[in-house]
């Protein structure tokens, strides 16, 4: 594969160039209610072409590895069609390196046979429960081979290995229909989804007590977040303001992002991480060949960092960060998240609560979604707080706001950080699903829009 | 693609294989100027097989490595679902129009000019507008055989030309999108940037709303998120599982009167127009609400024989995933006023054309909780300007019951041909008073 690479590089005559080429191999296995949906493996092997040309993009991909030189010579005719200025990528030494996955137990190892016999014991704890209407309950493992050649020099050989299941129940009571989800995915191997039978037993109890949780009455409530919704509303809310591909280009809001100002109390501080040992968002090198790192984002409630790409980095005058990914060989990479989560305080979560008199507890995410300025993401369930204490359920918990106000509001950080991978990822461009984590300790925030 | 079949049936009693092959083109624009250009070649083969009574399956990208695929799909089977079906047999296609050689011909370079074009409209009148935006040309030939002797293919293309400006506010920025999703090759550049400085116009007045009930116009572009509630209902795989709101109400009137919904593949050229299924089944016209009358759920050939049913034609796939049951193309049949009338006839109320969060709520149920991204408040029969911080929630089928009115005027948006829809009341939450 290296001489492959490097011949073909040859063909190259423009500013710079990369060759990605990755084998894929994946096993899934899904239940829906009583009935195996889906179990087997499937492959492919393509790859992808990358060109810059006095600034400006080609992109190229394939899956036949066999007409390799003519795909580089493609992505060379359009990056010139496109260029018109300077090509801007931060310098970058040249790296050789050959990465391997940490696991415990490999995924491969294991028959097919025991990993749908595991699969179906969690989909039957769900199943038998009462009032379960349905279940959904899905397992995979990836692995990925991969190969990243550049124009200046380096080559790099990674293996990666993602694991995960999906735990989901659906409740019926006539017409009312409540669903909740619980997803464990990381780097890792095997042993990721060994020992979920009390998860799949709180996800079954929780869809069933959400039937009779009342809805939300709409409003402005001050809420306090678990450390699940509150990472989704880091990356969210948060994060995606700090990908430099979006602001490089738009003067006016870069502005707005300027390095310096204030974004939150002195307690915030906000990190991206792609170093983590073995989470969902972990990697040795992203999608440019860049180690990866971690980044400050916020420190002290301080904008210090963003996360750039080779390309964004010289743009803004930073340093690279290695925060170029992309999902597969279908795409280019971009600027994307890793690991992103909010740093650990002091406050207790009883304390947090016992100061509340009228307000929302929300817990774990159903999903979330922001437009720069605008968020908005839903509580899986939800529990009232009246005069410092925790009260019934309630559910259709959906927070909305701007970011800027919202993070300004943040008055408590808990001292209980966790990370949360899963079997999902996030979605930017077209780019779905890239694997992530994302975490908190608790947080509390004062006037959020709850619809 | 006939050597894997008969590979396959050494050990299979049936087997089907799919091959796709895609080409993809598309070119960037960022700030206003083209930032790249990317081409996607992509092909890749399913097999499903029938091995002993169950079904099993596999993909693959790479022709070197077609007995590791064999043997996938032939392990897959082991613990497969029980096969209820048989592949079908050839027979006869409808007549439906899915590739535009217009399109075919059409180059990314004249792409570039076309978008160039419509910026200038844009630059020319209104420039702290930030313009971004992509043109993309897919061509994609489908191939499918089985057993019992199918051969079918089919080519099709498909155009999405977005253009989308940030208007830079005082608090942020406000993206308004304009774009055509099509089959056919559709230049209207001049025509998307005139719309959008419309919006953007309409945009600069940010009005205060209060809370509370009012009639609500959803813009096609917007509509789709609601539909896709409706979409989950009618999935026969759903109804099969018993999940959907929607088991056991055939012939029942479900939704106002006014609602003529219904899937067609058959429909000329939209993006989900093609003769053929993911399985080599006949697509065709199926009535969904007549009159607001629940008239027939979609299925494909394993959730239709568990019902007792054929397929109707709407196993949705590609070559690396088994056939589910999804909608061909959704089409709402136009009502008789203009947006306009519609505007016109709301005292109170407001128009939606971008919402954030969709699929978030219990959408199965039919609950949506939308946070307005792009919508204007209308006072006396008139839009006054801008909505901000503005949720719009309630239930899709008892929004659907009560209904003011259906616009005259339908819009492809990809695989839904839909007009706006005016809804009596919904509950808008917002922020000023």
């Amino acid at each position: 594969m290296e001489s492959l690479l490097k011949k073909a590089l040859q063909e190259a005559n423009v500013d710079y160039l990369q060759i990605t080429v990755e084998e894929r191999r994946q096993t899934q296995i899904e239940y829906s209610g009583p009935q195996l949906e889906q179990i087997g493996t499937t492959t492919s092997r393509g790859g992808n072409v990358r060109a810059c040309h006095q600034g400006g993009w080609g992109f190229v991909s394939f899956n036949d590895l066999s007409n390799l030189k003519g795909y580089v010579r493609e992505a060379c005719r359009q990056a010139k069609m496109v260029g018109r200025k300077r090509t801007t990528l931060s310098p970058f030494p040249e790296v050789e390196a050959d990465m391997r996955p940490r696991f415990e137990i490999d995924p491969q190892a294991i028959s097919l046979e025991e990993k749908e016999s595991l699969i179906r014991s969690y989909n039957q704890i769900i199943l038998s429960a009462p009032k379960i209407q349905t279940s959904r309950t899905i397992y995979r493992d990836l692995r990925i081979d991969q190969y990243i050649a550049t124009s200046d020099g380096s080559l790099i050989h990674q293996e990666k290995l993602y694991t995960g299941a999906s735990l989901r129940a659906t409740a019926k009571e006539g017409t009312n229909v409540q669903q909740s989800l619980e997803s464990v995915g990381q780097s890792k191997g095997f042993e990721v989804v060994k020992g979920l039978e009390e998860r799949a037993e709180e996800v079954a109890k929780d869809a069933v007590a959400l039937l009779s949780a009342p809805k939300v009455t709409p409003g402005i409530y001050t809420v306090i977040l678990d450390p699940k919704l509150a990472g989704v509303f880091t990356h969210e809310a948060f994060g995606h303001l700090s990908e430099a591909d979006f602001l490089s280009e738009n003067p006016k809001f870069k502005e707005r992002m300027k390095l310096g100002d204030r974004f939150g109390p002195d307690e915030l501080s906000i990190v991206d991480d792609a170093t983590v040992p073995g989470e969902n968002g972990s990697f040795g090198y992203d999608e440019e060949g860049v180690p990866s790192q971690k980044t400050y984002l916020i420190k002290n409630g301080i904008l210090v960092g963003r996360l750039h790409s080779r390309e964004t980095a010289a743009l803004m005058g930073e340093e690279p960060t290695g925060n170029a990914r992309a999902i597969s060989y279908l795409f280019p990479p971009i600027v994307r998240m890793s690991n992103t989560f909010i740093e650990s305080r002091d406050y207790q979560l009883e304390r947090m609560i016992s100061q509340v008199d009228d307000g929302i507890y929300a817990v774990d995410c159903l999903g979330g979604n922001t437009d720069l300025e605008m968020f908005t993401f839903s509580a899986q369930k939800a529990y009232r707080i009246v005069r410092g204490k925790i009260k019934g359920m309630i559910r259709d918990v959906i927070l909305s706001g701007n970011v800027f106000d919202t993070l300004k509001k943040i008055d408590a950080i808990g001292n209980d950080l966790s990370l949360f991978g899963g079997l999902g990822g996030c979605g930017k461009g077209r780019q779905y699903p890239l694997p992530v984590s994302d975490g908190s300790p608790h947080l509390r925030i004062k006037g959020v829009l709850i619809g | 693609m006939e050597e894997l079949l008969d590979m396959a049936l050494k050990g299979a009693q049936a087997a089907e294989v799919i091959e796709v092959v895609a080409e993809e083109e598309r070119a960037e624009f960022k700030a206003g100027k083209l930032k790249g250009m990317e081409k996607r070649e992509g092909r890749g083969w399913g097999l499903r097989v029938i091995r002993k009574g169950k079904t099993g399956f596999s993909s693959s990208t790479d022709p070197t490595k077609r007995t590791d695929l064999v043997e996938n799909a032939l392990t897959s089977a082991r613990y497969g679902q029980k096969a209820r079906f048989n592949f079908p047999h050839p027979t006869h296609l409808p007549q439906v129009k899915t590739k535009d050689p217009n399109l075919i011909a059409f180059t990314l370079n004249e792409a570039v000019e076309h978008f160039g074009q419509g910026i200038e409209t844009i630059r020319a009148t209104n420039p702290p507008i930030y313009l971004e935006g992509f043109i993309q040309k897919e061509v994609v030939r489908e191939r499918i055989i089985n057993s019992q002797g199918l051969k079918s293919e089919f080519e099709s293309t498909s155009f999405d030309f977005l253009i989308s400006g940030l208007l830079v506010e005082e608090k942020g920025l406000l993206p308004i999108n304009e774009g055509v999703f099509s089959g056919r090759l559709r230049l209207e550049g001049e025509r998307l940037a005139r719309s959008l400085l419309q919006k953007a116009e309409l945009a600069k007045r940010i009005v205060p709303l209060r809370s509370g009930r009012f009639p609500v116009i959803f813009a096609p572009e917007a509509l789709t998120n609601l539909l896709a509630a409706i979409e989950m209902g009618v999935n026969g795989k759903l109804v099969q599982k018993g999940s959907s709101p929607l088991c056991g109400r055939l012939e029942d009137e479900v939704l106002s009167p006014q609602v003529n919904l219904y899937d067609d593949g058959t429909y000329d050229l939209l993006q989900g127009s093609r003769p053929l299924d993911g399985e080599g089944t006949p697509t065709r016209r199926t009535p969904l609400f007549a009159k607001g009358v629940l008239k027939n759920y979609l299925f494909d050939l394993h959730t239709g024989a568990m019902m007792g049913k054929e397929s109707t034609g709407n196993a949705n796939r590609g070559y690396n995933t088994q056939p589910s049951p999804g909608i061909n193309n959704l089409i709402l049949e136009p009502g008789e006023k203009s947006l306009q009338e519609l505007i016109e006839g709301i005292d109170e109320g407001i128009i939606i054309y971008e919402v954030l969060g969709g699929g978030q709520s219990n959408l199965l149920a039919g609950d949506f909780s939308l946070n307005v991204d792009l919508g204007y408040k209308i006072k006396k029969g008139g839009i006054v300007g801008r909505v901000k911080d503005t949720m719009v929630s309630g239930n899709v089928y008892q929004a659907f019951r009560k209904i003011r009115g259906i616009g005259r005027e339908p819009k492809e948006v990809g695989e839904y041909l839909i007009p706006p829809v005016a809804f009596d009341s919904l509950s808008v939450s917002g922020k000023g008073n």
